[in-house]
């Protein structure tokens, strides 16, 4: 029993000595090193185990990514770490609790490397406390990178000299659909390309001609009953990037143009957005949009035979393309002149440590275009480089499972400027305003409340935090 | 008299029916989320969705999907990452949160108030505001990215809960016991060792159950210590497979009755000796 | 010689838990993001939060409190229910207690998904059954006044852990105190208002702390489910806190936030622990 109290003891001791660490160290940074590069440094040469015994530069790739994409991930290490001898990339992933994590290593100023950022959670505070470097920076100071390949709306920018990185796993909104119900109702099938997509009334009308009610009855039929309906015509989860594209096809934006103040209350948004809204609760041709963001499966109502249409994003394809559903993918119907989309992505962003020129040789190795080659043939991700939209290239991934106008309606509007940047990335404090905003639009989803009222309750607190665009 | 046992009889027959059906009654809800995960990791994954989900039995049961799914996630390593934290949080809790309750609930001394009431404040903290300071006290013992961040803590009280728990059920054994003890002139660690640990075995065992379940499900902290892949835990695995875009959901839920399947074995075992433990304790009080 | 007993108790939590508990306190009267350095401010943090300037707090205290108004006597009331039942002889009683646990066991993403099934309110078995008892149907999670209600009736099902440490307390009492009462004719509830109760209290008395401390923490239901929506109706505390801390990287805010809940739970512990000594029987004392 003495030995273990005294074993407890030392422990205690030990223990104690290593607050105390904490102690000083936290004192001596509050005491006005505001130097964030300093900080950063000292923390490397904190590490030198990080620098392995084989001699080569240790870098760690962060990311949360589960699944066939955590697979794709290793693959592609393995084949950079065999491909040279100077840099060795090891993957962090982080499957839960993302930005807790990275937050806490960069507090204890051990940030990985290299990480794959949310624009919707830590990326802008990392590049406002000068944790990531400028890839603008990195681009210009390598003449032996091609950087026209680059995809403008891929960039992520913090003002306008500060690149804070480039999308990886790059998406858009778009509609999928059962070609059988179209079918079966004697509904023409919707346009594959923007230039063509439906305006709201043509969509509206075959929507209502697609929801059946148990009588058998459609929308437009007198004896409809919105209480009991069987078959409906369209379905979407409503988070940001699925109500942005309609937004921006009525010619509205999340800001007003010259960013000064919060624009969801400008008559184009709220025309847009009551549009929206009608389609649940006038037209009764959609459900109510799922409570969660995190559950993103409404697109797998298709396989019910339930859902005619489905708004949702293109990796949607994936889960469809794997059980060999019969659908297909078409434009997204437009509000005004034009047709549009939003584009999504996670974002690669080299971070400022003593390692950055390895995790930039690292950088351009996964963002060539084919990197990622196995999740572009499952449908999963589409390419982030121009050559990679190109008809040759998506020739070669294109599968006998991808659905029938795949390029028209997704990948063509990705380079003919359909698709919109991210509004996440392009509007700063973004993810500040949207938590917000978006809670009074599940009282417009739910019937209780006009948009333009929704949207005037919130409009002063959400101005408060508008700080413009991020270019 | 006679008609009297009769109704007895009857009114005795009746309650103990009544009790079944509400005893089957309220078992069924807690089974169906069971079925439901079983039954969803042989199908594919659009079929899930397919209303009515509770009385479909999917018609051509796909063991491909556990198949995928081992060759998905080294399981024999995550189980065998998640057992060494396992056993040692498990020594740790049950020896030092006993010791600690022991203190709080049999021996009087300047302070045990405050101090038990200490222990219990870091309950009250969320661990969103102290896991960076936590954090840096590990990195400080060069310790991230090993089990000892995980393991330790048992071995330093165990927990607040697990001491509060121990506490409650030793304040409840009579203690003419360990005063006869004294008076044979035991000191507090035989009395420890040879009454109050002999006589708590429903309640040590109920804390040994809680550790495990803890340890096995727990995500949050091997995922802020460790970082290494080949160290992961079956928890953390688990959460692999969700991706941001897309989830798997038959993989996951193959996966999830891979994980739960020797929870539910050792709760199964370990249900007889938490009955035995506890009839013997009633025996001797 | 108590200090003895409590030394590694003790040392862990000077060397694990004072220090980030005494940082978290400094930091909230602090502007700090984590990610730069702390910054003093005074009070300005907690006069944010109650003057009502950060609109997400009195609205996440509402949620909170609600929740836990509700969710404390039920998870009690329920379990306690179901380890009286249980604690009764019956056949097949070790593979009832066991079902009864199994929610507790399954991992949270599998559990919580077959909740959004069963409560989906346009296809969801849950409103399937109520339309067929001609009840009105109920929008579940999805609506703004259904979604507490409905993340206490999933929570009643996980009291696993509850449960069975009342059944183990229920194991602990005597049977020799229930046959004096027998033979002093005392009928069902007797034994229950004489015997059950005063013997449980001290399990009951933890459970009634520990659901008091779990429910002011709840978090994961709008991590997992809700987002804290609708309409911020499931926007618990915890999750507000977090969200503060990692999402918008305000750490200052996250911990006036973290301090403010320290000293209700404090006060509520206390209150309890005072008000114990009249109610809590402890067979060691007495």
């Amino acid at each position: 029993m003495k030995k273990k109290l005294i074993a407890g003891m030392i422990t205690g001791v030990m223990l104690l000595s290593a607050v105390g660490c904490t102690n000083t160290s936290n004192t001596g940074d509050m005491s006005g090193e505001a130097d964030k590069t300093a900080v950063i440094e000292k923390a490397d040469t904190a590490n030198p185990e990080n620098n392995s015994d084989s001699g080569k530069i240790q870098i760690r790739f962060a990311n949360w990514d589960g699944g066939d994409a955590l697979k794709a991930y290793q693959e592609i290490c393995d084949s950079f770490n065999a491909s040279q001898d100077k840099i060795e990339v090891t993957i962090l992933n982080i499957p839960e609790e993302y930005s807790t994590k990275i937050t806490t290593m960069a507090a204890a100023g051990d940030i990985p490397e290299f990480c794959m950022l949310d624009a919707n959670e830590i990326l802008f505070p990392l590049a406002e406390q000068g944790y990531i470097k400028n890839m603008k920076e990195l681009i210009e100071n390598d003449p032996g990178y091609d950087e026209s390949d680059m995809v403008d709306t891929l960039k992520a920018w913090n003002g306008e000299d500060f690149m804070v990185g480039y999308g990886a796993g790059a998406q858009n909104i778009c509609m999928f659909y059962n070609p059988e119900l179209f079918e079966k109702y004697g509904v023409d099938m919707p346009p594959a390309t923007y230039a063509d997509a439906w305006d709201w009334e043509t969509f509206v009308e075959n929507a209502q001609k697609l929801t059946i009610d148990k009588n058998g009855n459609n929308a437009l039929s007198a004896e409809f009953d919105p209480e009991n309906i069987d078959t409906y015509g369209v379905s979407a989860n409503f988070w940001w990037a699925a109500w942005m594209p309609f937004v921006i096809s009525a010619d509205g934006n999340y800001l007003t143009e010259d960013g000064s103040s919060f624009g969801m209350n400008s008559p184009e948004a709220v025309n847009a957005m009551q549009k929206l809204s009608d389609l649940i609760n006038v037209y009764h041709v959609m459900p109510k949009p799922s409570a969660s963001e995190s559950l993103k499966n409404t697109s797998s109502a298709l396989a019910t035979g339930k859902v005619a249409m489905v708004i949702d994003g293109q990796w949607t394809n994936n889960t469809l393309m794997a059980d060999s559903l019969k659908y297909d993918v078409a434009a997204l119907p437009k509000i005004g002149e034009k047709a549009a989309t939003i584009v999504t992505y996670g974002v690669l962003c080299v971070m400022d440590t003593s390692k950055a020129d390895a995790a930039w040789e690292f950088f351009k190795y996964i963002s060539k275009c084919g990197a990622a080659e196995p999740l572009e043939k499952s449908g999963l991700w589409l390419p982030t480089t121009k050559t990679g939209f190109s008809e040759d290239y998506m020739k070669s991934v294109m599968t006998p499972q991808h659905p029938e106008h795949y390029y028209d309606a997704i990948v063509k509007p990705m380079l003919d400027g359909t698709a919109q940047p991210m509004t996440s990335a392009a509007v700063k404090n973004f993810a500040k305003i949207n938590d917000l905003f978006n809670p009074v639009l599940d009282k417009v989803w739910n019937g209780d409340s006009n948009y333009e009222d929704a949207v005037n309750s919130v409009y002063e607190d959400c101005n408060k935090f508008v700080e413009g665009w991020n270019y | 008299m006679k008609k009297d046992r009769n109704y007895y009889k009857i009114k005795k027959a009746i309650s103990q029916l009544l009790l079944y059906v509400v005893v089957c009654g309220l078992a069924t809800v807690c089974l169906i989320p069971l079925y439901w995960m079983i039954r969803s990791s042989f199908m594919r994954n659009t079929d899930i969705y397919v209303m009515d989900p509770f009385i479909v039995w999917p018609k051509e049961m796909l063991w491909s999907n556990y198949i995928d799914t081992v060759n998905f996630m080294p399981f024999l390593k995550y189980t065998g990452n998640t057992l060494i934290i396992l056993c040692g949080s498990m020594v740790g809790v049950l020896l030092t949160a006993s010791l600690a309750a022991y203190a709080f609930a049999r021996v009087s001394w300047r302070g045990r108030n405050i101090c038990f009431f200490l222990i219990l404040t870091t309950m009250m903290l969320p661990a969103s505001v102290t896991i960076v300071p936590q954090f840096m006290i590990w990195k400080n013992l060069k310790s991230l990215d090993t089990y000892v961040p995980l393991i330790l803590p048992a071995f330093l009280g165990g927990g607040a809960f697990n001491i509060f728990l121990l506490r409650q059920f030793f304040l409840g054994i009579p203690k003419d016991l360990d005063e006869a003890a004294y008076i044979d002139g035991a000191g507090h660690v035989r009395v420890f060792f040879q009454i109050i640990l002999p006589l708590s075995k429903s309640a040590l065992i109920v804390v040994g159950l809680f550790t495990f379940l803890n340890c096995w499900n727990e995500f949050f902290a091997p995922l802020i210590y460790l970082s290494d892949q080949n160290k992961y835990t079956l928890a953390l695995g688990l959460l692999q497979f969700r991706g941001n875009y897309t989830s798997k959901w038959q993989l996951l839920m193959a996966a999830s009755t891979i994980v739960a399947a020797p929870c539910i074995l050792v709760y199964l075992l370990g249900q007889r000796y938490l009955l035995e433990g506890i009839s013997m304790t009633g025996m001797k009080a | 010689m108590g200090w003895f007993f409590v030394t590694p108790a003790l040392i862990g939590f000077l060397g694990l838990n004072l220090v980030p508990m005494l940082l978290s306190g400094y930091y909230s009267l602090c502007e700090y993001s984590v990610l730069g350095e702390p910054k003093f401010i005074g009070i300005g943090n907690y006069v944010q939060l109650f003057s009502g300037a950060d609109t997400t707090f009195w609205p996440s205290v509402k949620a909170t409190v609600s929740y836990a108004i509700l969710a404390v006597p039920c998870n009690l009331a329920f379990a306690f229910a179901i380890a009286l039942l249980l604690n009764r002889p019956m056949k097949g009683r070790a593979l009832f207690r066991s079902i009864f646990y199994l929610p507790c066991i399954l991992p949270a993403v599998a559990s919580s998904f077959v909740w959004l099934l069963l409560m989906n309110p346009d296809f969801g078995l849950l409103n399937e059954i109520l339309s067929f008892c001609h009840l009105p149907e109920s929008q579940w999670l999805w609506g703004e006044s259904s979604v507490i209600p409905s993340i206490v009736f999933m929570g009643i099902w996980a009291t696993g852990s509850t449960q069975v440490i009342f059944l183990a307390g229920l194991q602990n009492i005597p049977s020799v105190y229930y046959e004096a009462l027998e033979i002093d004719g005392g009928n069902i509830l007797h034994k229950f208002w004489y015997v059950t109760l005063p013997m449980i209290s001290s399990t009951l008395f933890f459970n009634l702390v520990m659901g008091i401390i779990n429910a002011l923490q709840v978090f994961s239901q709008a991590y997992i489910l809700t987002d804290g929506g609708p309409n911020n109706a499931s926007l618990f505390y915890v999750y507000n806190l977090w969200r503060a801390a990692f999402k918008y990287m305000s750490m200052g805010t996250a911990c006036a936030m973290s301090w403010i809940l320290f000293v209700v739970v404090l006060l509520l512990t206390l209150f309890v622990f005072r008000s114990s000594k009249r109610w809590v029987y402890y067979e060691g004392e007495g």
